[in-house]
């Protein structure tokens, strides 16, 4: 039997790695390359949960507002200031991907400042906190699964409705595809860049703003956050929100279970590993269908496709 | 319509045009010839603000868009239909004609969209279809209408015909004429099959090795004695 505990953990973790899978996802189909340092944001997130309930003993829900502005300042900061400036430059897919994992360091850096900063002012650990004593229950839920639950749903219909019905929305698909073509045609692809940017980091802040009502919250979340949020991006696909989707519900629910039942089989000491697991999957996805779910779905679409025009050649003849 | 003077460009150090003039007037077709490799497509793209620029002017309607994003020229009526890859594989005819029409409002959007349906009706039975599923003759028609809808007073044509059948071929250069007859449109057109481009067009510009070598009106191009023979493939009649 499985506890009831362990089920609210892993809808809890699925839910906010979903929100930073998209993210990530959105983020590399446009921008065309890995951002390492999108699980900074996250961090931040979890920063200013803790500023907000430890040093203005404000409810913790307060924060996640503040958390998407100031994320998404970041990532519009981030973009224009180092990505945009190397490409003014000549730089290359590679110096570009590399200044994301100097830009991961020094957030990482500046949110080790920051907790030692508030360790005095706030009179309390600013390092592996956790506020589920600051939560909220409801029908005896816990309010943060109810809480990301709905945010995630909602967020999905947005992202949905963006992407296919307005305007906006599908000159993202079209710069996605091709940005020479989308900027001829009137795109303006630095602010759509800029935009999509500032709405993923955005969604990676109010992840991480409520990840401390349920997971102990410290300055390295983020980074330890990206190995799962990377192998759940591969295994969807790399080329589809949807695909990215799927991704961090399997590798979210994995995780959590997984952990849990080699907890059980060779004891707790297991547990410490559990970055393994997302690792492991990444290796079976990249070695055995290394386009993701979202290439099999592809592949599978095309079979049918082809299967029905031999069928229709067949009767024609 | 578009003077360009002295245009000195190409991909980042790699230089490819060289001090390049080039005119069209308004309501005119002109179209750009060459060998392979002579710069023509870099031309087009150096217009739109695809490359770098080293030097020279390009004049749009009295104003000097040189340093223009292809955004903004776009905005201000130039429109540019390259050679492979002028439509939207992955999205629907119809959000590739909305993409076109980006930079109109609603209800002229509509009207747009409602001319360019009326011209290429094949299009109303494939709104929801996605591009990857036409094939090439389709696509580059769909590319076509998209010029239709665009706000531009000034479209550049990448080798439009360009692996299509000759029947299609045709067809596509017929609706190019079209084009500019009913919409008043001025085109500028590089092409590979010289003898057709030559015929639909008024002006034509001979490019060889990123520098113009000749400039004169089609005809005298077509019967030119030794330029047709040496540069384009054309036989005297």
């Amino acid at each position: 039997m499985i506890p009831l505990a362990l089920i609210e953990d892993a809808l809890v973790y699925a839910n906010l790695l979903l929100m930073l899978t998209v993210g990530f996802t959105l983020t590399y189909l446009i921008a065309k390359i890995p951002n390492f340092a999108h699980g900074e944001f996250a961090g931040i997130g979890v920063y200013i949960t803790f500023t907000v309930a430890q040093v203005w003993k404000s409810n913790p829900y307060l924060a996640v507002p503040l958390a998407f502005i100031i994320s998404a300042f970041s990532g519009a900061l981030i973009y224009n200031g180092v990505l945009r400036t190397l490409k003014r430059f000549g730089g290359t897919m590679i110096s570009l991907t590399i200044s994301t994992l100097a830009m991961q360091i020094m957030i990482s850096a500046l949110l080790n400042i920051y907790a030692d900063y508030l360790y005095p002012i706030a009179g309390a650990y600013s390092r592996l906190f956790l506020f589920r004593h600051l939560d909220f229950e409801f029908i005896g839920l816990p309010g943060v699964l109810i809480v990301s639950t709905i945010f995630l749903l909602t967020l999905i219909t947005f992202l949905h409705l963006m992407l296919t019905r307005t305007r906006f929305g599908i000159s993202l698909r079209a710069v996605v595809e091709d940005s020479s073509l989308a900027s001829i045609l009137g795109v303006n692809v630095e602010l759509a860049c800029t935009i999509s940017w500032m709405l993923t980091a955005g969604i990676a802040g109010v992840a991480g703003s409520l990840l401390p009502l349920w997971f102990q919250g410290h300055p390295y979340t983020g980074s330890m956050l990206l190995t799962s949020v990377f192998a759940a991006s591969i295994l969807g696909g790399l080329s589809s929100i949807y695909g990215a989707m799927i991704g961090a519900y399997i590798i979210g629910l994995t995780e959590i279970f997984g952990t849990y039942l080699l907890a059980q089989t060779f004891g707790a000491q297991l547990t410490a590993y559990r970055s393994l697991i997302p690792l492991t999957i990444l290796c079976i996805v990249l070695l055995i269908f290394p386009r993701g779910i979202t290439g099999l779905i592809e592949d599978l679409q095309a079979r049918r496709a082809s299967k029905a025009m031999v069928k229709i050649r067949g009767e024609g003849s | 319509m578009i003077e360009v003077y002295d245009l000195n460009a190409g991909y980042g150090k790699l230089h490819i045009l060289y001090d390049v003039k080039l005119k069209v007037n308004d309501n005119e077709i002109v179209t750009v010839l060459g060998p392979n490799g002579s710069g023509k497509s870099t031309l087009l793209k150096t217009i739109m603000g695809l490359t770098t620029i080293y030097g020279g002017k390009i004049i749009f309607d009295g104003k000097d868009v040189t340093k223009l994003r292809p955004d903004e020229k776009a905005k201000l009526g130039l429109a540019y239909i390259p050679q492979i890859g002028n439509v939207f594989t992955n999205l629907t005819v119809k959000e590739n004609l909305i993409m076109a029409g980006l930079t109109l409002d609603k209800s002229e959007f509509n009207d747009r969209l409602e001319y360019a349906l009326s011209v290429f009706p094949f299009l109303k039975a494939c709104l929801d279809r996605k591009v990857k599923t036409l094939s090439g003759g389709e696509r580059q028609m769909l590319s076509m209408a998209m010029a239709l809808i665009m706000k531009s007073k000034f479209i550049m044509f990448d080798e439009p015909t360009g692996n299509l059948a000759p029947k299609i071929a045709t067809e596509v250069l017929n609706k190019i004429i079209e084009l500019r007859e009913q919409s008043k449109l001025t085109i500028l057109l590089v092409e590979q099959a010289a003898r057709k481009a030559l015929e639909v067009s008024d002006r034509a510009y001979l490019l060889v090795s990123g520098r113009v070598i000749y400039e004169g009106s089609s005809k005298e191009l077509l019967e030119h004695p030794e330029l047709g023979k040496l540069y384009l493939g054309v036989k005297k009649l």
